[in-house]
């Protein structure tokens, strides 16, 4: 067991995963506290599915390098979905959930209509289900991901009091004039960019649960947005590399893997957060 | 100093107007009670002159006011019930709008919000967590935070709704204080009687629409009503 | 005879072989590296079944008991469990990480070359009855068990090879060939063990 380990950790394409899921893992995890909060934990979802779409088009175009329309369109749908739900909250649900089913059907059709590898159910998994993508990456990639997961944690940390105060009270933020349809804007982009990156960790169905799953441990656990946000960013870092190195280990795929782990993970939290409870 | 002025002002969601012809002023130091039916669109009017949403006709204006010199008192979102934040993140929270695009807040921030907490009694609860306060607590983190943003004038949207009558008075009379020290107030609220109490002036929406003072309001055909009806008793 | 073509590339298809992922990982070397196996698998339905030990292999010399094994040291420390003389030892390897390193030997072959492979999979024969060759492929899943990669090998010893869909065991040298358009990857000198 342990020598396999030394030998797989000895391997680049092992060294690429652990650093490109480290970096989604603290990414996702860091925002995951705001959009729980703000209820909209399903945009993960929404988005994904927007991002598997483009994909899609991405593919049957033969783009070489796809990350260049799959993350502006995606961008722009955070930023629409972002933004319809501001005020009307029952629309906004319908939105995420109607872009969200329409853009993987379509690119389903898509797919399946113009298929450009011989190899269809196979690029459907990989992408929904992220089964071994992390362990395939190019340097490049790898470069790409630790680039734009320094800019949204820098971002994160530099607007951080920000997001604090207009996820806890977007209208007293706007009225006592904190701009903050602009920082809603800059958190729409992030999520966008978060999560075309998190599609290479667990791939598109699973986001979500890497977005809410270290939140909602954390909330268990910590009652002051700081405390919550720290923990769940360890959390998620955490959870990440133990469902990594487990996958890794016992074969199993990665992506649910991780997700599997970080439910467990809120399992432990939700009795610790009781016994403490009952502690007081 | 005339800080607020509102003039033939239309409210309402798309073309559908509420109200219609409003005019009213706020003057430094007013105590401006809010009140009207349900629906009547009080909170629209709220949202109107916190530049939520924009009026259908008309215009208010702004003479002396910055944009980031309002505190405003919102009422309850669900989405603050179960939210973890501690008393002192939130009072400091409302420093935001000094800040601009400076990431983090200054020492003088900072005393700031640990003052305000000192005036509204909160700092023994400075690290507790803010849905495990009572409702009272939970108003005093909020009007310590609006206090945080301003020195000029608060707007409060029913402050004391879901508040024992005995939390009630304390905060309307924590109110009256601010008041008292020089902080314009405006305040909606469905209590007649205290806003009768401790208002200079009133403005009632509905079908009829009164705007004056105190005493105006109490000799107008509007106040006469509800004030016969309750025995007199505010007076 | 069309339901036939039809299932054969439904074969072809779902053995996909080293497309899967490309999606999201982007193809490597221009969509240029393709495994043998697909043209395998077309024939795994054709073939009959007769044919399956091929003509030369009385001609074929008996396996060479892993000849170079002093020789491929070079990362071979690095592998405790590995095989003597093996650098890259898939049958060590869980499921998740074979499936990755064969990924990876397709998009990025290159650095793979001259390695001693060794690897498990399912085997699979394809002769082409135009060209007269004979074709032999490794095939693995990954953990979704949605993905399939192949591997060709030249075996030293085919009178080893197992039926159809059973379970192979094979070390060879990897090289790449360019056959039409395409570059094909492959493990030389490949014994059947």
């Amino acid at each position: 067991m342990i020598d396999k380990l030394v030998l797989y950790l000895q391997m680049p394409m092992v060294h690429y995963a652990l650093i490109v899921g480290v970096l989604i893992a603290l990414c996702s995890s860091l925002l995951g506290v705001h959009l729980v909060l703000k209820r909209f934990s399903f945009i993960g979802d929404g988005l994904s599915h927007v991002a598997f779409g483009v994909m899609a088009i991405a593919s049957v175009l033969q783009l070489s390098n796809d990350m260049l329309l799959v993350m502006p369109v995606t961008v722009i749908c955070a930023v629409l979905l972002l933004r319809t739900g501001q005020n009307t909250k029952i629309k906004g649900d319908a939105a995420i959930a109607m872009i969200s089913v329409g853009a993987l059907a379509f690119g389903y059709l898509i797919m399946n209509i113009f298929p450009t590898s011989s190899n269809l159910s196979g690029d459907v998994c990989s992408t929904l289900f992220g089964s071994t993508s992390i362990l395939t990456l190019t340097a490049g990639e790898v470069w790409l991901c630790i680039v734009l997961s320094a800019v949204v944690v820098l971002v994160f940390v530099l607007f951080y009091n920000k997001i604090f105060a207009i996820t806890f009270d977007e209208d007293f933020a706007r009225a006592s004039g904190t701009e903050a349809r602009l920082y809603n804007l800059i958190i729409a982009v992030i999520t966008a960019v978060i999560i075309v990156l998190a599609m290479n960790l667990v791939g598109s169905l699973l986001i979500s649960a890497l977005v809410i799953f270290p939140a909602l441990s954390a909330m268990r656990l910590f009652r002051n947005f700081l405390s919550v946000t720290v923990c769940s960013a360890v959390l998620s870092v955490f959870c990440a590399l133990a469902g990594l190195i487990i996958s890794i280990l016992a074969g199993t795929p990665v992506g649910s893997t991780i997700v599997a782990v970080d439910a467990f993970a809120f399992l432990v939290c939700w009795v610790l957060g009781n016994v403490i409870k009952r502690r007081n | 100093m005339e800080l607020i002025r509102a003039e033939h002002l239309s409210l309402g969601y798309d073309s559908h107007n509420i109200i219609e012809d409003l005019n009213f002023s706020v003057n430094e130091g007013d105590y401006l009670c809010i009140v009207g039916e349900n629906g009547a669109g009080k909170s629209t009017l709220m949202k109107t002159l916190l530049k939520l949403l924009a009026p259908t006709g008309g215009q208010i204006r702004f003479d002396g006011l910055k944009k980031n010199e309002i505190g405003y008192l919102p009422q309850q979102t669900q989405v603050q019930k179960d939210f973890p934040a501690s008393v002192y993140e939130i009072v400091l929270s409302g420093c935001q709008a000094h800040c601009g695009l400076r990431p983090f807040y200054n020492r003088e921030e900072k005393k700031r919000a640990l003052e305000n907490m000192e005036k509204l009694e909160l700092t023994d609860l400075r690290n507790r967590c803010y849905r495990e306060l009572s409702g009272g607590q939970q108003q005093r983190v909020l009007l310590a935070r609006a206090l945080c943003a301003t020195r000029k004038i608060l707007l409060l949207d029913e402050p004391v709704s879901g508040l024992d009558p005995k939390v009630t008075v304390e905060m309307y009379e924590l109110i009256a204080g601010l008041n008292a020290d020089g902080i314009t107030v405006i305040m909606i609220t469905h209590d007649i009687s205290a806003a009768l109490r401790y208002a200079s002036h009133i403005l009632h929406i509905g079908e009829d629409i009164f705007f004056g003072t105190r005493d105006e309001y109490a000799k107008s055909p509007v106040g006469r009503y509800f004030t016969e009806k309750m025995g007199g008793q505010a007076l | 005879m069309k339901y036939k073509i039809l299932t054969l590339f439904t074969a072809i298809s779902f053995l996909g072989l080293s497309a899967c992922g490309t999606e999201a990982a982007g193809p490597r070397t221009g969509g240029g590296t393709q495994s043998v196996s697909d043209v395998l698998e077309a024939g795994m339905q054709e073939e009959k079944k007769g044919t399956i030990s091929t003509p030369d292999a009385t001609s074929t010399p008996t396996p060479m008991p892993s000849a170079d094994a002093a020789d491929g040291q070079a990362e071979g420390e690095a592998s405790g469990t590995a095989a003597e003389g093996v650098d890259v030892d898939l049958t060590i390897m869980s499921a998740t990480m074979v499936y990755s390193e064969v990924y990876n030997m397709m998009y990025t072959p290159e650095e793979y070359v001259g390695k001693r492979v060794r690897m498990e999979g399912t085997y699979s024969f394809f002769h082409d009855e135009e060209s007269g060759m004979d074709y032999y492929a490794c095939v693995i899943q990954d953990a979704t068990a949605c993905c399939a990669q192949g591997l060709e090998f030249v075996p030293l010893n085919p009178e080893k090879c197992p039926e159809e869909g059973g379970m192979v065991t094979v070390e060879g040298t990897f090289a790449t060939y360019i056959e039409g358009d395409y570059t094909y990857c492959t493990l030389r000198e490949a014994t059947v063990l």
